[in-house]
């Protein structure tokens, strides 16, 4: 047994396992049915959320006393549309890259996924963390101008920036952590079977 | 989205076994390769619409093939410790006339394909389009490597491949 044909012969003696056509198309269906769900619930948990926390903080801006408190409302609003457009224009960098590249390119793209979602979260700060602050620190503000106390005034400024940085850190470490091993590891991988010769 | 589906079918019907095997190829345990095959389905699904003829239908078949079962396997790696295979030769030698000669194939066959399994990825997806009986320009299109890389490689596994198998004779 050394010939290539003779392999070949070995290969193709394989007596392909029967699979009923019809029953992979109801398998797909099956499949596309719970893919298309998963995004639909995906993109409904996103606009429901966007939309209540811009829905609550317009009908408080509508019942505001002062300009200042009803501008700090308008930013928290704000802020929830701007959040749920952002995911909605940047999600696709989740998925996977399309398979009917060479091997090599896909891998590539495998890795780049990753990279392109480190980069993401990273920038979690400015597009989402820091303009959710200074809304909230309008609405703060709005609420000292209108005659609050100051204990409560520093005691919301407290609050909401430990919150706002215990968010930044779970983020800038162990989710980024997580997605950058997953990263090396693909790349180790592929690097290991690229220099396989 | 009718001829779409008519088209879907008529590829799994042609290529259903050359899927069968790459599948075995990839996958050690047999109760997860109708899984594998389902997700390679899947792929081959969404991508017909975006094929336009470029590359031959074979090359951009072969090219979703291998890269789905690359990715599905690698997420799976690290979602689960690995599971020993499970043989599935008693249903196969079943199927011949003769059992001696039978035998004597399907453990040849385990040999190679057990080989196969252990190979990197890019050497995997190399032998079996060589197995498949595509050329070597073919070849180049699925993997992007060169002619003569592609030409030095096999001629290394298909020696890995030959002593794996004369290994497997000199233990009966």
């Amino acid at each position: 047994m050394t010939s290539s044909d003779e392999l070949r012969r070995l290969w193709q003696s394989d007596i392909a396992h029967a699979i009923n056509q019809r029953d992979v198309l109801r398998e797909l269906e099956r499949r596309m049915r719970s893919f298309d769900r998963t995004i639909r619930m995906r993109d409904l948990r996103e606009t429901v959320a966007g939309l209540l926390v811009t829905g609550i903080y317009l009908w408080m801006a509508a019942g505001a006393k002062t300009t200042f408190e009803r501008g700090a409302d308008l930013a928290v609003a704000a802020w929830g549309v701007w959040v749920a457009v952002f995911l909605r224009r940047y999600f696709h960098l989740t998925r996977k890259p399309a398979p009917e590249q060479s091997l090599s390119a896909y891998r590539e793209a495998l890795v780049e996924r990753y990279a392109a979602q480190i980069r993401l979260a990273k920038s979690v700060k400015y597009w989402f963390l820091l303009p959710m602050w200074l809304a909230l620190l309008l609405f703060d503000i709005a609420y000292r101008v209108d005659g609050g106390t100051n204990l409560k005034f520093f005691l919301v400024l407290v609050v909401v920036s430990a919150a706002s940085g215990f968010v930044w850190w779970l983020n800038e470490g162990p989710g980024i952590r997580c997605l950058e091993k997953k990263r090396r590891d693909l790349a180790a991988l592929m690097e290991q079977e690229g220099a396989a010769e | 989205m009718r001829s779409e589906q008519t088209k879907f079918l008529e590829i799994i019907g042609q290529y259903q076994p050359a899927l069968w095997r790459l599948v075995n190829s990839y996958e050690a345990n047999p109760g997860r390769r109708e899984d594998l095959f389902q997700e390679i389905a899947l792929g081959i699904w969404q991508a017909l619409p975006r094929f336009r003829g470029d590359a031959s239908e074979r090359t951009w078949l072969y090219r979703i093939a291998h890269n789905i079962a690359i990715s599905t396997l690698e997420s799976r790696r690290r979602r689960d410790t690995r599971e020993l295979p499970m043989p599935d030769s008693v249903e196969r030698i079943g199927r011949w006339r003769d059992p001696d000669q039978a035998l004597v194939v399907e453990e040849q066959r385990q040999a190679m394909l057990a080989a196969i399994q252990e190979l990197p990825a890019i050497d995997k997806q190399l032998i079996i389009l060589h197995l498949e009986g595509l050329s070597y320009q073919e070849i180049e299109e699925v993997s992007g490597l060169t002619e003569s890389a592609i030409a030095s490689r096999l001629s290394r596994i298909r020696d890995r491949l030959t002593d794996s198998i004369r290994k497997q004779e000199i233990r009966k």
